[in-house]
């Protein structure tokens, strides 16, 4: 039975996507509106064999396969919340501006002062009376707003954030759904969660890891801290 | 800890497994899942565009927004059609005619630009409503709303409107579409279109007491900003609410 199927599947390595089109009652043109692109039996077939001459120059050990993986999930889930995904921060000299500054102060350009405030397990501290642990070179072509970067403590976030990654905040308590924003949890300190729902008096907050349950926040601008706008990964190279 | 066979044998399961099936696997998280999601796709895009004879970079481009957006959505529970290979050949064809289309339409904007238009004139022709708008960022939409006259006029307004009430008329007033300002009220867009014609019904109706305790010039400021708040059918067929 399997010579069988293999047999029949070198059969079709040979033929020629032309003759197959024509077995199909088709003809293959360089139209992409043809009635063939869109024919599953002649898109299956094609499939397998770009598939194959792919997997023959790309070898992947299993290992690599799952990460590739991993960061095809990280920047599918970074388009959807509208967050980019960057390699590691890079670390800065702490600004001369800055050295008289007692506590941390959000900015608007320049290097972007770091606070190892864990946001998802901060109990009872608040982010302002922390001291800044480092500065991050602000990217490039930000839109205006005033930013602080912070630490990410937890996984609930995988795959778009792990333990140890940085997150760029945006200051402001103008949200919306679908987004990731930092917020204060009334009993769990600082949290970062995707904005599941929306109401006029409540945020839900879910995670991204399934199983996780879900965090009704009262909508006060007291209770967000942010948007987060970018997140530099340390598993992306 | 799993040995290197097993993880073999479960590459070769994915691999076996239905779209749908693949979908499942994906939502539950699974990394090998995904990259089976691309490994199955994306050669069969690749090859499409080379056979139709695309640009190489812009396909590329093309292959992996569609592969990412498509995967996120079906993931999410979103409606998957039963082709899914066909699918994803005509969304990126249908995405690279889109980046097709905005590039002409831009080097028109440049030819135009450069053919006399000077100062802010050019430049807000260069850009797009979005990118004038993303480069405001959202914490500073609905500032010049709160500037001079209108400050004032939100004062006089006094407390018959909310802060959520504001920041609606602020959005408004900033010309962004009822369909955003409802996706950032976290509201359905019908929802959201049906509060904010209530709202702006309320504000018109108040508006004739406000504007009688206001200065002349104070009042012409007003109404160039109330101007945008008038129903869609009054204004121009152009304009996106």
């Amino acid at each position: 039975m399997s010579s069988d199927r293999s047999a029949a599947e070198a059969l079709l390595r040979e033929i020629d996507p032309e003759l197959l089109a024509e077995l199909l009652g088709r003809e293959l043109t360089r139209d992409p509106d043809h009635p063939i692109w869109s024919d599953e039996r002649f898109l299956f077939w094609l499939a397998s064999q770009a598939r194959e001459e792919y997997e023959r120059t790309n070898r992947l050990s299993d290992t690599e396969f799952r990460r590739c993986g991993a960061a095809f999930m990280a920047r599918a889930h970074a388009r959807k919340l509208r967050v980019a995904h960057g390699g590691p921060a890079v670390h800065v000299r702490e600004p001369v501006s800055a050295r008289e500054q007692g506590n941390p102060r959000p900015v608007r350009a320049g290097p972007v002062p770091m606070i190892e405030l864990g946001i998802a397990a901060g109990v009872g501290r608040e982010l302002w009376d922390e001291p800044v642990s480092s500065w991050v070179e602000m990217p490039p072509h930000m839109p205006p707003g005033e930013y602080v970067a912070l630490k990410i403590v937890g996984n609930s976030m995988a795959p778009l954030m792990h333990t140890g990654d940085t997150v760029l905040v945006r200051i402001g308590a103008d949200i919306r759904c679908d987004t990731v924003i930092v917020a204060r949890h009334p009993d769990d300190g600082y949290v970062c969660k995707r904005v599941r729902r929306l109401t006029r008096n409540v945020i839900e907050l879910s995670s991204l890891e399934p199983g996780r349950p879900i965090i009704r926040i009262p909508r006060t601008a007291e209770s967000i801290v942010g948007t987060v706008i970018l997140v530099w990964c340390r598993h992306r190279d | 800890m799993t040995s290197p066979r097993a993880h073999d044998q479960s590459r070769r399961a994915l691999r076996n497994l239905s779209d749908e099936a693949l979908i499942g696997a994906m939502r539950e998280g699974v990394a090998a899942a995904w990259q089976e999601f691309m490994t199955r796709f994306r050669p069969l895009l690749v090859r499409y565009g080379d056979r139709i004879g695309m640009d190489h970079a812009d396909w590329n481009v093309c292959v992996d927004t569609v592969l990412e957006e498509a995967a996120m959505r079906w993931v999410d529970g979103g409606n998957r059609p039963k082709n899914m290979a066909g699918y994803l050949l005509r969304a990126a064809t249908f995405h690279r005619r889109s980046m097709e289309r905005d590039a002409k339409r831009r080097a028109k904007r440049y030819a135009a630009a450069a053919g006399g238009e000077e100062g802010e004139g050019a430049v807000l022709s260069l850009c797009s409503e979005a990118s004038v708008r993303d480069s405001y960022g959202p914490a500073e939409i609905g500032q010049d709303c709160r500037r001079g006259a209108l400050e004032r006029f939100w004062s006089l307004l006094g407390e018959s409107l909310t802060d959520e009430e504001r920041s609606v008329l602020a959005r408004l007033g900033d010309g962004l579409p009822h369909r955003e300002i409802a996706a950032e009220l976290g509201l359905s867009y019908e929802t959201g279109r049906k509060r904010i014609q209530r709202l702006c019904a309320r504000v018109r109706a108040l508006v004739p007491q406000v504007l009688d305790r206001m200065n002349a010039t104070e009042r012409e400021q007003v109404e160039q900003f109330l101007k945008r708040l008038r129903p869609a059918q009054s204004r121009g067929a152009d304009d996106v609410v």
